[in-house]
């Protein structure tokens, strides 16, 4: 078989869908009719390979499968199936992963119509020019609506779906008609195996054995073993050690192609050195230029991560190291804080994946770790003129050295029933946001265009805007640019003593709320001391909420005695036991869940 | 130093739903001559356990379950088998538990005669409606008699035990019996905050949201009423649950609050000695199980002997309990050095702390905790485990 009727049995394709549309479960069926898996093997949703994925519902880490299917032609052909992350706070590995494929497969759930995440998703398919191929899935349940599912397809992204495969990924009902649709509906890739080489790293992910494994899609040219590869953003060098495909473990082959999906192993330490989105070509003949896109990851939001017990440094050091390895949007370094000593400074695509990668820590590493209120990064320009990105609230110089403070401010896409316009109106107005276009995409769906300062919605907005809409509202959002603003740094005193790590920047008109809930919480968090203590927010010098912790009355064992002291010790060192996971400020001790507590906000409240 | 013995009488004629000492509900006489045989052939086995010292006994305790449903001739084979066993020439106070109710005049005659010269009365309150509420068999009137049935008697050395903080019983009832109990002027007097504990009554009522705990700010101020009427009244506060008139403490139980070897015999009762190598602590007990006791049935359990940290850390979460609280020069003799040298640095810091908020003592001497401490104490005692 020559290179062009090889690739013309070749599909690169994803599966693009809204969380909880059936991405996954589509992807299962899929590995399971073309055999890769008996049956008997099958895990629920076999690509979301970390249990906290399958825990969630969500795709964190992409996850690649070559799938060998024999089509009712009699012909044989390889799908490689390209997993996509399903959340917002990994738009960019998504639009990366989208550039390695040809076509894409849309599943709308057609009990629930598209979703904002559907649409999102969809224009980064068309941005990557790909074919999409319409799905309509959960066929089977009662409350399917087909018809007026595709009438909303056809209306809001403007696909002809009237040859759109209806099936139940759960059931597998219709997905032997889409696998046969995949071979006529996605267009075979092309390129040219004599070219320089010219591959997409879509994919990267950390190894012990074999180093950091690129997951590329090759564009041109070819890759072996020893050929010496070139990353072109930074120029790095590496010898091959091995190629092959995903299948989905390793399998290890000669070359690989243009056309083709595969990893490329290289003995590269870190995956910070292999990035998404970046081309690799062979040094001693490189490709004239790059493929478009590369973009070097931005943290969004910055915490500060915390061994909760303080000789636990070098192990938490050691853990985030790892976890650096294998992502590259994942940043640290050092810092102090007074109140919780040795730390630090970590950046995450936003809230989401600072909750996976604490999650992390605490089940992988066994670490408990305190997280200090997450903050973006906000641009202070100072009286003399120079310009601060500020990632730690604390760090925030004197008011009087302040000229202003800018912060980031993001464009929000938001698709609700038009039921709940009123309610998130009203949300988005509280988080200060500046509504820019309402459209209806259909009489009952509305697509809502807000500028929203980042800061507002990193904290619960998403938390807030499904349980407002009843799990029907979904949001995308991405930076748009700095702004001047009127913010200030809320402070947090326990028993009179500031506790940095709760220190926070607020805007200036949220202070006196978020202030009082901060108290609020902590007295409902911080155990009873031996004397009251009183918690204060405050900016600057100013209290502008306080909150009291009553001191204990009682804890006594008063019968002491028949000899049975060791059941009383038993209780005392239960005691002692539940003291030790609480830090100790100044006077006052705090347990780890203060820190998690405050961020919640309640909308109740 | 000498030896105490504590003997468990595990019978009772009805269970109070407060209490978590282990008793029987059993009228079977057969059933109590049994248990005194096995209990005579335990303490004549006793003679080959582990001892430091060849010490004879000094106090003889009989606790319950209810004592008083012994017979005097249960009771002379139990004071002939330690006498045998032990030698009970020695022995200074010989206490028993009684309950009102379940003793009359003759009763405690005997039991005077028997050697008993302490009694432990458990009147619990003056109250007949908290009574009830206690499930206590008896009434007011019923502590009135045993009292004044336990004078004549010839007994000079009588303990009253009352309870409070219970759901229902109101400032006024605690005060009224405190004052009658003052009134009868005891030698002693044990006041206990109820507690619910785990497998009693009172605790599934608790938990099923039938009964409800007392406010700790009005069982506190209870308890510190009474600290301040009984020491108006001459009464020593010498232990967190515990009052006595000069020189009357409970000899027993300071055992317990000292570090001091005591043998307990009888189902579901405990001992302390101390190793002969080493002179560390060694703790066994008996399983709470009448049924296997009698039939002959090895019910002892040995636990892990006591390292010196277990010993100095059992020793300070009991001697705290005392009003004296530690002696620093005693430490050092029991375990060779000072006690923040033991304990550490971070102990140290946490109990300054607790100096500073006036819920602990230190001086040169000792150190202490306060009657605010006592309120506490369990947090205090815990810097220590």
């Amino acid at each position: 078989m020559d290179h062009k009727e090889h690739i013309d049995h070749i599909r690169n394709f994803s599966i693009i869908a809204h969380i909880d549309h059936g991405k996954s479960t589509l992807a299962d069926r899929m590995i399971e009719k073309t055999g890769l898996v008996a049956e008997r093997d099958m895990k629920e949703q076999y690509l979301d390979n970390m249990d906290l994925e399958r825990e969630r519902g969500i795709t964190i880490k992409l996850q690649t499968t070559r799938l060998v299917y024999k089509s009712r032609s009699g012909d044989e052909y390889i799908f490689n199936l390209i997993d996509t992350p399903g959340h917002v706070d990994f738009n960019y590995e998504v639009s990366r992963s989208l550039a390695a494929c040809e076509g894409a497969v849309l599943v709308v759930d057609a009990t629930q119509g598209v979703e904002a995440q559907t649409l999102a998703n969809v224009y980064l398919a068309l941005d990557e020019d790909l074919e999409i191929l319409p799905v309509l899935n959960k066929i089977d349940l009662a409350s399917a609506r087909p018809d007026e599912t595709k009438e909303e397809i056809e209306e809001m992204i403007g696909l002809d779906c009237e040859n759109a495969p209806l099936i139940s990924a759960k059931t597998g009902q219709g997905v032997d008609e889409l696998l046969e649709r995949l071979i006529t509906d996605i267009p075979a890739p092309d390129g040219d195996p004599d070219a320089p080489l010219k591959a997409l790293i879509f994919d990267s992910k950390y190894d012990n054995y074999l180093g950091v494994i690129i997951y590329a899609r090759i564009f041109d040219g070819r890759v072996k073993k020893g050929d010496i590869i070139r990353m072109m953003s930074t120029g790095a060098k590496y010898e091959v050690t091995e190629v092959g495909y995903c299948a989905p473990g390793l399998v290890p082959t000669n070359e690989l192609f243009a056309g083709e999906v595969g990893y490329i192993c290289g003995s590269i330490k870190q995956v910070a050195d292999a990035r998404v989105g970046d081309t690799v070509t062979i040094d001693s003949r490189p490709c004239a230029e790059a493929l478009p896109g590369y973009k070097k990851v931005q943290s969004m939001v910055y915490c500060g991560i915390y061994p909760a017990e303080g000789e636990k440094y070098e192990a938490v050091k050691d853990a985030l190291e790892k976890l650096q390895v294998n992502d590259a949007a994942f940043r640290f370094e050092p810092e102090t804080s007074q109140a919780l000593g040795y730390g630090f400074r970590c950046g995450f695509l936003g809230l989401l994946h600072m909750e996976i990668i604490v999650e992390r820590l605490e089940r992988e590493f066994d670490l408990a770790v305190i997280t200090t209120s997450p903050s973006v990064i906000y641009k202070v320009v100072k009286t003399d003129g120079e310009v601060i990105m500020l990632q730690n609230p604390s760090n925030l110089p004197k008011p009087q050295e302040i000229d202003h403070i800018e912060e980031p401010m993001v464009k929000a896409d938001i698709m609700i029933p038009n039921d709940y316009v009123g309610a998130i109106m009203d949300l988005c107005q509280k988080r200060r946001g500046t509504m820019l276009k309402m459209e209806y995409l259909t009489p009952t769906r509305v697509l809502l265009h807000y500028d929203l300062p980042l800061n507002e919605v990193i904290y619960d907005f998403f938390d807030a805007l499904k349980s407002k809409t009843r799990g029907y509202g979904s949001l995308e959002y991405e930076f748009d640019r700095y702004e001047k603003s009127n913010l200030v740094k809320l402070d947090i005193m326990l028993n009179r003593e500031l506790v940095d790590a709760f220190s926070m920047i607020v805007h200036e008109s949220n202070a006196y709320q978020r202030g009082r809930f901060v108290c609020e919480k902590l007295k409902e968090v911080i155990p009873m001391h031996q004397f009251e203590v009183p918690i204060q927010a405050a900016i600057g010098q100013k209290i502008i909420a306080r909150e009291t912790i009553r001191a204990y009355r009682k804890d006594v064992i008063a019968k002491c005695y028949g000899g049975d002291i060791s059941r009383k010790k038993k209780l005392l060192e239960k005691q002692k036991e539940g003291k030790k996971r609480m830090r100790q400020f100044g006077t006052v001790e705090v347990p780890q869940e203060a820190f998690t507590a405050v961020l919640k906000y309640d909308e109740n409240k | 130093m000498s030896l105490g013995i504590y003997v468990h009488v595990p019978f009772c004629l009805s269970k109070c739903p407060y209490c978590d000492f282990y008793s029987v509900v059993k009228r079977d006489e057969d059933l109590k001559d049994k248990y005194t045989d096995r209990l005579v052939r335990e303490i004549r086995e006793s003679a080959g356990l582990p001892r430091s010292g060849r010490t004879r006994p000094d106090t003889l305790y009989l606790g319950g379950g209810t004592p008083s449903l012994l017979s005097a001739k249960h009771l002379d084979r139990i004071i002939g088998a330690v006498d045998e066993v032990f030698g009970s020439d020695e022995i200074k106070e010989f206490t028993m538990e009684v309950n009102p109710g379940s003793v009359d005049l003759k009763k405690l005659k005997d039991i005077r005669a028997a050697g008993v010269n302490r009694l432990s009365i458990g009147v619990q309150s003056f109250d007949d409606q908290v009574l009830r509420k206690l499930g206590r068999l008896h009434k007011a009137e019923d502590c009135l008699r045993v009292m004044d049935d336990g004078r004549k008697a010839g007994f000079g050395n009588i303990s009253l035990d009352l309870m409070f903080g219970i759901e229902g019983q109101s400032f006024g009832s605690w005060s009224d019996s405190l004052r009658t109990a003052i009134e009868l002027e005891p030698e002693h007097l044990s006041l206990y905050s109820l507690e619910f504990q785990e497998g009693t009554v009172f605790t599934r009522l608790l938990k099923e949201g039938k009964m409800k705990e007392t406010d700790p700010e009005d069982d506190r101020r209870m308890y510190e009423t009474a600290h301040d009427e009984l020491e108006r009244a001459g009464y020593k506060h010498y232990e967190i649950s515990n009052f006595a008139r000069e020189g009357l403490r409970s000899m027993h139980n300071m055992k317990y609050w000292s570090l001091q070897e005591y043998l307990g015999f009888g189902p579901g009762a405990h001992s302390y000695v101390k190793r002969e190598d080493s002179g560390l602590g060694q703790r066994f007990y008996n399983r709470p199980d009448l049924e296997g006791y009698v039939t002959g049935q090895d019910v002892r359990v040995i636990s892990e002997p006591n390292d010196i940290s277990d010993d100095a850390s059992e020793f300070m979460i009991t001697a705290l309990r005392l009003t004296e609280g530690v002696s620093k020069e005693e430490f050092r003799d029991m375990f060779g050095v000072g006690v923040w040298d033991f304990f550490g640095d971070v102990a140290r810091l946490k109990f300054g702390s607790f100096v500073k908020t006036g819920h602990a003592l230190e001086d040169e001497e000792r150190i202490a905790l306060t009657l605010k401490g006592f309120n506490v104490s369990n947090r205090i005692l815990s810097i220590f485990v």
